[in-house]
């Protein structure tokens, strides 16, 4: 990046951002309450497309049981505040934990193999979870559902409380997020998902970090879930099913699967579509699906570089595959 | 002086294609030179030594230590790099940034962590060490630019820089030439000579370029069909009629 | 319990049978492709459409697969091949994306109620204790002749094409291969087998909009235990799946049926990474 185009990025975000923030914090004043749910509804979205950009975008492994991790931030936060009695926030501490600790169980055996191995270890894993949903019904309520305790900060409205409880952690996870991303940790993951024959060479275990991811987004995944759980109100197994999962890959692929910043475009897309095509409802799924493969289709650069083929402009181009076996002249 | 690198007898078989049979090699120069004809087993080799296969016979010890059956991220620990026949670079990193790639593998996970949320000041070093080497390479201009950018040649050096940025006892290049311009073989040979000058590593280089070979290393090693076949001065070798007739085909044994 | 294995062998001979076209696809274009299923799926609601309209059964079927070609091709050309060359992440999320657009078609144009397809040969017979019933026969039938066709086939030129431009899209191109041609073929040959599969599957059971997702994963499986790189290992993964899932259901409980499934193919996952019939071939340096 040269050095002209940073300086206005930073002139540009250095006024944008304050902008943003105290629109931020005065929206509920501006808008009705039914807006600020669906704007609330979008920063959930995008926390939960972080997690999706830490898995697939960084780490480059096809994560598809992100709504189970969604689902047991949901159940257990709540379980753990009504019916147990922890303090909220402690709660979905906990229920986030859980979630990374199950995803590093799942992860375990999928780590070891191929790319898709791992979607479709995590797609079984869904299911299951789903029928594991229904059978714990003291944390559940099983199949009929249960509704959720809302929790309210310094006695405001309920919409005003969801919002700034969202927006809080919103920021915390985008920061902690971006963080990371910039670091030796941001780095090892891309390796794994782009060089990742060449990581035990350079001393990076690519399952540690494949898990680590893995557990990571999990525990985004449930926190998404929690403040999910409060817009919800009351929750059935039937919330958590795969056109879920579509919105969530819509919302990371139509902003670019390998940037943060896209999840934000992401969720706006999905939530606005969802609105708009809420009365002819048999086509939200249609237009999400077309969405998932004409973004797919046209990603900038994004995709290409995850699976490691490196792109280089002015390198020969056809370079053959050479396998072990060197049976094949290079 | 112990040998930085010593496999006996290794054989590695895939399904029924034996790729290396009942190999031998020592290396005791600072470049030694690994050619032979396609399909001999040469990348092989490499993966056995660097942990990523593990030969069904024999045994490999670097730097006096027996590393048999270790895998790649404990090998690697124990000061190897190597390179490979196409580049492993991240295309959407700096190129300085993927040089410390090499640093970080040094880092633990946790202190990758704390790294990232609280200090920078082991970041700041590591960029720093990564400039160090790229300037030797005279690739500091480019330091902060897209690794996928860059043309071949200077990705392939790259990814030497990146391998060196640890200071290995033991650099295992897998066709660094390959593809590369006159201009690019020179950017890479003498900080590569220089280098290996200043520091206390040996280099082992597979190469199809014979000049390369040739100018840079002081022993060859021939491989055919697995095994050792020639060993030597680069001369000695190309000179050995079972290499010519190796590489050409056994009706040109006779004419040199 | 034999009368359970041998539904197990019918539902396992669907899962078989996509699992052979999961494997086709992946051999000959490198693509794991999660709307095998859909792909089936949607022919088989052409067919439906036209027994309703009055055509003949045996004439509905020849062109409800020809449909499931045409499909099939379309899908390939037009979504699969630009992006061929990146990586299994795309093909993933592609094929994915590709499912979802069929399935909600299919519910948009047809709705979601359960209809009924009914086989041209119905009646059973008995050897022993067990009643097998035509249908049955049929499925199990077809299934070991796709496989062994398949294994055939992989031997025959087209076949060793197929394979050659899996491996490596550059050098069969300069030897001659018609590359686009092969993955035509490839798919197009998949979307039939699995349009097959799909209508004998929904002619035991019922057809409805939603059919094809508990497929797809199942196949999946299937292809797994067999090391996504065998013909032979899928299909008896497949059968595998569905005599184990109707042993649990009946010996257990229904309820168990996914979990145990599930739990089988992980066991052997962390036993044989590889799958149970691959040969171990490591892939790039």
């Amino acid at each position: 990046m040269a050095r002209e185009s940073l300086g206005l990025r930073r002139t540009a975000l250095s006024v944008v951002v304050p902008v943003l923030a105290l629109l931020a914090v005065v929206l509920p004043d501006l808008v009705n309450p039914y807006r600020l749910f669906l704007a609330t509804l979008i920063v959930i979205f995008a926390v939960a497309g972080t997690g999706l950009v830490v898995i697939m975008g960084w780490t480059g492994q096809i994560a598809l049981a992100h709504v189970s991790f969604l689902g047991i931030g949901v159940y257990v936060t709540n379980w753990l505040f009504s019916d147990v009695g922890v303090p909220w926030p402690i709660a979905l501490v906990l229920a986030a934990f859980l979630a990374s600790f199950i995803g590093i169980l799942i992860g375990f055996p999928a780590a070891r193999l191929r790319g898709f191995y791992l979607a479709i270890a995590t797609l079984a894993f869904a299911e299951l979870i789903s029928r594991l949903f229904v059978e714990v019904d003291v944390v559940t309520g099983g199949i009929a559902g249960k509704s959720i305790e809302t929790v309210r900060l310094f006695g405001m409205s309920s919409a005003r409380s969801h919002w700034y409880m969202a927006l809080i952690v919103a920021v915390l996870v985008f920061a902690g997020v971006h963080r990371l991303g910039g670091t030796a940790f941001g780095r090892c993951l891309r390796t794994v998902r782009d060089a990742e024959v060449a990581t035990g060479s350079l001393g990076i275990s690519s399952t540690n970090y494949k898990l680590f991811a893995f557990a990571l987004s999990a525990f985004i995944a449930a926190i998404a879930g929690g403040l999910f759980g409060q817009l919800l109100s009351y929750a059935s197994p039937d919330n958590f099913h795969t056109a879920l999962l579509i919105q969530f890959l819509v919302v990371v692929f139509v902003g670019g699967v390998t940037r943060l910043s896209g999840t934000v475009v992401g969720a706006i897309f999905v939530i606005v579509s969802r609105e708009l095509l809420q009365d002819v409802g048999d086509w939200q799924r249609w237009v999400f699906g077309i969405s998932l493969v004409l973004a797919v289709r046209f990603l900038p650069g994004g995709l290409t570089s995850i699976g490691g083929r490196l792109r280089s402009r002015r390198s020969s181009s056809g370079e053959a595959i050479t396998s072990f076996g060197e049976g094949v002249p290079a | 002086m112990t040998s930085p690198l010593s496999a006996e007898n290794i054989s590695v078989s895939f399904g029924g294609n034996h790729v290396l049979s009942g190999l031998d090699l020592q290396i005791n120069r600072r470049f030694t030179g690994l050619i032979g004809p396609n399909g001999a087993g040469k990348t092989t080799l490499f993966n056995v030594i660097s942990g990523y296969v593990t030969p069904s016979a024999g045994s490999v010890e670097i730097l006096g230590s027996d590393v048999t059956g270790l895998g790649q991220v404990e090998i690697a620990r124990l000061g190897v790099g190597r390179t490979f026949q196409t580049p492993k670079l991240i295309g959407d990193l700096s190129v300085v940034e993927n040089v410390m790639i090499g640093l970080d593998g040094r880092t633990s996970l946790l202190a990758q962590l704390s790294e990232g949320l609280i200090s920078r000041s082991s970041a700041r070093a590591k960029r720093a060490r990564a400039i160090e080497v790229l300037e030797k390479f005279a690739l500091a201009g480019v330091a902060e630019e897209e690794a996928g950018s860059l043309p071949l040649g200077s990705q392939k050096i790259v990814e030497v820089c990146r391998a060196l940025v640890t200071e290995p006892a033991l650099l295992l290049l897998d066709e660094p030439a390959a593809g590369l311009g006159r201009d690019d073989v020179e950017q890479l040979v003498e900080p590569l000579r220089d280098w290996v000058a200043a520091h206390d590593v040996s280099v082992v280089i597979i190469e199809h370029d014979l000049e390369l070979v040739n100018n840079l290393c002081e022993d060859v090693a021939v491989l055919h069909l697995g095994t050792i076949i020639s060993r030597g001065t680069p001369a000695e070798c190309m000179s050995d009629p079972q290499v010519v007739e190796a590489y050409l085909g056994a009706g040109f044994a006779q004419r040199s | 319990m034999l009368q359970q294995v041998i539904a197990g062998l019918q539902s396992g001979s669907t899962y078989a049978m996509l699992a052979l076209a999961v494997v086709l696809i992946l051999k000959a274009t490198d693509v794991p492709n999660f709307a095998t299923a859909d792909m089936g799926l949607f022919p088989v609601f052409v067919i439906w459409q036209l027994i309703e309209r009055g055509l003949s059964y045996w004439l509905a079927v020849p062109l409800g697969i020809v449909f499931g070609v045409v499909l099939g091709l379309v899908i390939e050309r037009l979504v699969i091949r630009p992006i061929l060359s990146e990586s299994h992440f795309a093909s993933v999320l592609m094929t994915i994306g590709v499912s979802v657009v069929l399935g909600s078609a299919l519910q948009l144009i047809w709705g979601s109620e359960p209809r009924r397809l009914d086989a041209p040969i119905s009646g059973n017979f008995k050897i022993g204790d067990v009643f097998i019933t035509y249908d049955q026969v049929l499925i199990i039938g077809l299934g070991l002749a796709f496989m062994f066709g398949l294994r055939y086939f992989f031997t025959t030129p087209w076949g060793i094409r197929m394979q050659a431009v899996a491996e490596d899209r550059v050098t069969p191109r300069l030897l001659g291969v018609r590359v686009g041609r092969v993955f035509s073929v490839s798919w197009g040959l998949a979307a039939a087998i699995s349009t097959v599969a799909l209508l004998l599957h929904t002619q035991a059971s019922v057809l409805t909009d939603a059919a094809a997702g508990p497929l797809i994963l199942k196949a999946f499986v299937a292809a797994t235990m067999g090391g996504f790189g065998s013909v032979t290992g899928a299909f008896l993964g497949g059968l595998a799946l569905g005599v184990i899932e109707n042993l649990s259901g009946f010996y257990i409980n229904t309820g168990s049926r996914a979990a145990v499934a599930m739990i089988f193919v992980v066991v052997i996952l962390m036993a044989k990474p590889d799958g149970l019939f691959s040969k171990a071939r490591p892939r790039e340096v």
